[in-house]
């Protein structure tokens, strides 16, 4: 299978993590808990490095290492969609160590772990997931497939992204930030 | 009564009904929303697709679904115990606490008059019924109040000054424009539905400039980036002018068509000139020159302005100075082309009809000065406070003194949501209903549609409405209740009806405004003396006392205006809140991180701070706790906050500001402001 896509657009997001509240709006999370957040890559520390923002989720990896670092069978795959099943789990937080991506999320008052569903129950009934949705500029998509029109614009890394031993189903767009402003650039130098 | 009949999914299905409302907070956006109700609470928010202008709400406008049951929500009327600001309250009933406020009404108005009472209303929750206040206190017989603005309102003078009116288009009108100027506006903060328009234009080849004397989301992708120094916005504007004029690159035929006073402004803006603007701003030449071409070469052009540059002492200038260069280039009346402050098209005076004025209302006090005016005031003195919509000790200026100024007063009523710093200086608490418990009607300032802010759950707890508070004082003191009726929604429906609208009207769908200009100015027609735009004023001279061409004036408070406090200031607004407000929601606490200062490499390093290390801001007028963020996106000698914090997280930034005004529009001068920081501990 393997069906599902993310396309985030690093130029698009500006980091107004509505993406994150929908998130958390949609699955009613505990305090503290949230499946989808925001990463700003160098918040302006590194005046030779960009800045960009972020915002991640679970993967639903080809080859999730949550899966396979699992030793209870927690995590399962349903139509592409990587899937943990809270009866089965223990808490035993392994996923976390092994997940690249930090998508596992341990709930201390559960004393399991949570993650991103991409919505599952939205996607069945023909509706994008909640991030999808509430974002206010588009940089996040989701897609069923990867065409060859969408793989030809695509990156699948940038710098500081984990090397993808995971087959992960995030891609990436845009390269305006990533490039850096003139203005900025100059005025560095002086 | 009349009870969620906007009904949008009419199935309903297992995940509840969805209703439509607005959001009401002092926000660009004013975003439409689709609720989802679930016996009868608020359980889902997503954006109205009928909305086009701004589709998905943000995080904030998300988050209301935490912020109705927050378990610090006021659900009684609270009484002080002890002294005042000490934190112990008494429950009372509704009954005992209108009477307190009765019995001290009576006995104020008896030995001291009615201006003995200061009357505040913030702009916390926008509604035509808020004006229901005035039928109260003009039937009481006046009251001390201010006049003038916290926000805007230096602009929007600089603004009319030039083109008569406070308009501009539509917000889409931003995917024709072939150059757009972000200046002093951060839109992924403040305006965050306008971002998309902004990358739709970029994405399709329109060049981004942003100017902003620190690194925004925004600048990160425009093609050329401008950092002035704090209040120096308007000496960039007069230096591109300067260019365009002497140097050639302005719209000849435009100017002489329709623009007044052009050789005037001529004479004058000799002088200025690039070397200058370049040592002023802080901005190289080349960039300088860089955008001036920009200008040159590129039509559409639009200007799309802050806020943030006109709270300066010379803000009011600033964006008189900035509104002309749209007016020069030609880019006036054109689709794409522009000048973006403040678009008032959708409001409209939605007459709530009022007990006739009394001549005790005395309007002595400009906001601005509020924490002065407080103590200044006599004849009579104050002894009363009345405050609602509002949080002035947070996000007024020149906090400490206001407090003190709060602190001389006998009695201090104050109608809120929740315990906010101003709330707990108060001697009564009243607790204030929500966007979701009364129907009213909203406009922007940014898109021109009229909106619902409709009724969709029971008042939580018992909590009563404004309106509702009003109407039973003025029972209580034998005032003619019918100004305040018990039926709200009949009154706005009436009043709708005038306008050829009605409630019903709006519950299908946000309306656009029925005279509201889609592009403006396309007419050439213009509510100036001289029926041209004004590169010269007149009234500047007769209202303001200022000269009729526009000049640059360092700001009082600035950078080496005080060698003790050698930072400057600039307070911006929060990405996760709308000044102090939200402050109470767990949902947006969790992305929090606290007032963080941004500051320049070499500042911290010159005051020994690593990233993330706690620190006091500091200057005469007060401190605040902080945590430090270096950050090279903005230049030495400028720090960066966002608003809006309360004591409990380290205290208001505008314990620093003082209480300043502006030179146009009785404006707030919030940014002349500077500072020295220190390690905490």
């Amino acid at each position: 299978m393997g069906k599902y896509y993310w396309i985030f657009n690093l130029d698009r997001c500006i980091g107004c993590e509505s993406c994150v509240l929908a998130c958390k709006q949609e699955h009613n999370t505990l305090p503290g808990i949230q499946y989808r957040r925001l990463h700003i890559v160098n918040p302006e520390l590194y005046p030779e490095f960009p800045t960009y923002r972020i915002s991640i989720a679970c993967n639903h990896c080809e080859d999730p290492a949550c899966l396979k670092g699992c030793p209870v069978n927690a995590y399962r795959k349903r139509n592409g969609i990587v899937i943990h099943h809270p009866n089965e789990c223990i808490g035993c937080r392994y996923c976390l160590w092994v997940c690249p991506y930090d998508a596992p999320q341990y709930s201390k008052q559960k004393r399991k772990v949570e993650k991103c569903d991409l919505c599952e129950e939205r996607l069945i009934r023909g509706l994008e997931p909640a991030c999808v949705s509430a974002c206010p500029t588009q940089a996040l998509e989701l897609v069923e497939h990867l065409d060859s029109s969408i793989q030809g614009n695509v990156l699948t890394s940038i710098s500081g992204f984990p090397e993808d031993e995971t087959q992960v189903k995030l891609r990436l767009k845009g390269t305006r930030r990533i490039d850096g402003v003139q203005g900025f650039s100059k005025r560095r130098e002086r | 009564m009349k009870k969620f009949i906007n009904e949008i999914s009419k199935e309903g299905d297992s995940m509840g009904k969805k209703y439509r409302t607005s959001c009401p907070r002092n926000c660009y956006s004013t975003c439409s929303l689709l609720v989802t109700v679930e016996d009868g609470r608020v359980t889902k928010i997503e954006g109205d697709p009928l909305q086009l202008t701004t589709r998905q709400p943000c995080l904030k406008g998300l988050s209301y679904v935490e912020q109705v049951y927050s378990p610090e929500r006021l659900v009684y009327p609270l009484v002080r115990k002890g002294q005042r600001g000490g934190g112990q309250w008494e429950k009372v009933s509704w009954d005992q606490a209108l009477e307190m406020i009765v019995d001290k009404l009576k006995v104020i108005r008896e030995v001291s008059g009615p201006e003995a009472v200061f009357y505040y209303a913030g702009s916390g929750s926008s509604g035509a019924l808020n004006k229901l206040a005035k039928a109260f206190w003009y039937q009481y017989g006046g009251y001390t109040g201010v006049y003038g603005d916290l926000c805007w309102s230096a602009g929007l003078e600089g603004e009319r000054l030039v083109y008569g009116e406070n308009r501009h288009s539509d917000p889409q009108d931003i995917l024709n424009s072939k150059l757009l100027i972000l200046w002093g506006k951060n839109p992924s903060y403040t305006n965050i539905q306008e971002t998309r328009w902004i990358l739709d234009a970029v994405e399709s080849g329109t060049k981004l400039v942003v100017i902003d004397p620190f690194k925004n989301p925004l600048a990160e992708v425009a093609d050329l980036f401008l950092q002035p120094r704090p209040g120096t916005d308007g000496l960039l504007a007069l230096t591109i002018i300067q260019e365009l004029i002497l140097d050639g690159g302005y719209d000849r035929e435009f100017v002489q068509n329709y623009c007044q006073g052009f050789s005037e402004l001529k004479a004058e803006i000799g002088a200025y000139s690039l070397a200058k603007g370049a040592e002023g701003t802080g901005i190289l030449a080349e960039q300088i020159l860089a955008l001036v071409d920009l200008f040159r070469e590129i039509k559409p052009a639009r200007i799309i302005s802050g806020y943030g540059l006109q709270r300066y002492t010379n803000g009011g200038e600033t964006v008189r100075a900035m509104a002309l260069i749209p007016a020069l280039t030609g880019n006036i009346g054109i689709p794409g082309g522009g000048w973006n402050y403040a678009n008032l098209q959708s409001s409209f005076d939605l007459e709530i009809p009022l007990p006739p004025e009394p001549e005790r209302i005395r309007l002595s006090i400009p906001v601005a000065r509020m924490a002065s005016g407080l103590h200044e005031t006599t004849d009579p003195a104050l002894r009363m406070a009345w405050i609602e919509y509002g949080n002035p000790l947070v996000s007024n200026p020149n906090v400490n003194k206001l407090k003190a100024g709060f602190g001389k007063l006998e009695f201090i009523v104050v109608v809120d949501q929740f315990i906010t710093d101003t709330a707990a200086q108060a001697d009564l608490i009243l607790p204030a209903k929500s966007m979701f418990e009364q129907t009213d009607v909203v406009t922007s300032y940014w898109h021109s549609y009229i909106q619902i802010r409709d009724k969709l759950i029971e008042p939580y707890a018992g909590i009563k409405t404004e309106p509702w508070i009003y109407r039973q004082l003025a029972l209580r003191m034998g005032y003619d209740g019918h100004w305040i009726p018990e039926d709200t929604e009949e009154l706005l429906d009436k009043q709708l009806r005038t306008k050829g609208l009605s409630l019903e009207m709006l519950r299908q769908g946000p309306v656009y405004a029925p005279w509201a200009n889609p592009v403006v100015y396309c007419d050439y027609q213009f509510e100036t003396p001289s029926g041209k735009i004004q590169l010269v004023s007149s009234e500047a001279e007769a209202i303001w006392g200022l000269t009729r061409v526009p000049h640059y004036r360092p700001p009082v408070e600035s950078n080496g205006s005080d060698e003790r406090y050698p930072l400057h200031l600039v307070t911006i607004h929060p990405r996760g809140r709308i000044h102090s407000q939200f402050r109470s929601n767990r949902w947006l606490n969790e992305i929090s991180q606290g007032p963080r200062l941004k500051m320049n490499i070499d500042d911290a390093i010159l005051r020994s701070l690593k990233n993330g290390d706690p620190i006091i801001i500091y200057n005469d007028r007060g401190k605040i706790n902080a945590s430090v963020e270096i950050s090279w996106g903005l230049n030495s000698g400028v720090v960066v906050i966002e608003e809006g914090w309360w004591l409990r997280e380290g205290g208001s930034v505008d314990v620093l500001s003082e209480d300043r005004i502006t030179d146009l529009g009785y404006g707030t001068a919030f940014h002349d402001c500077l500072v020295e920081v220190r390690k905490d501990g």
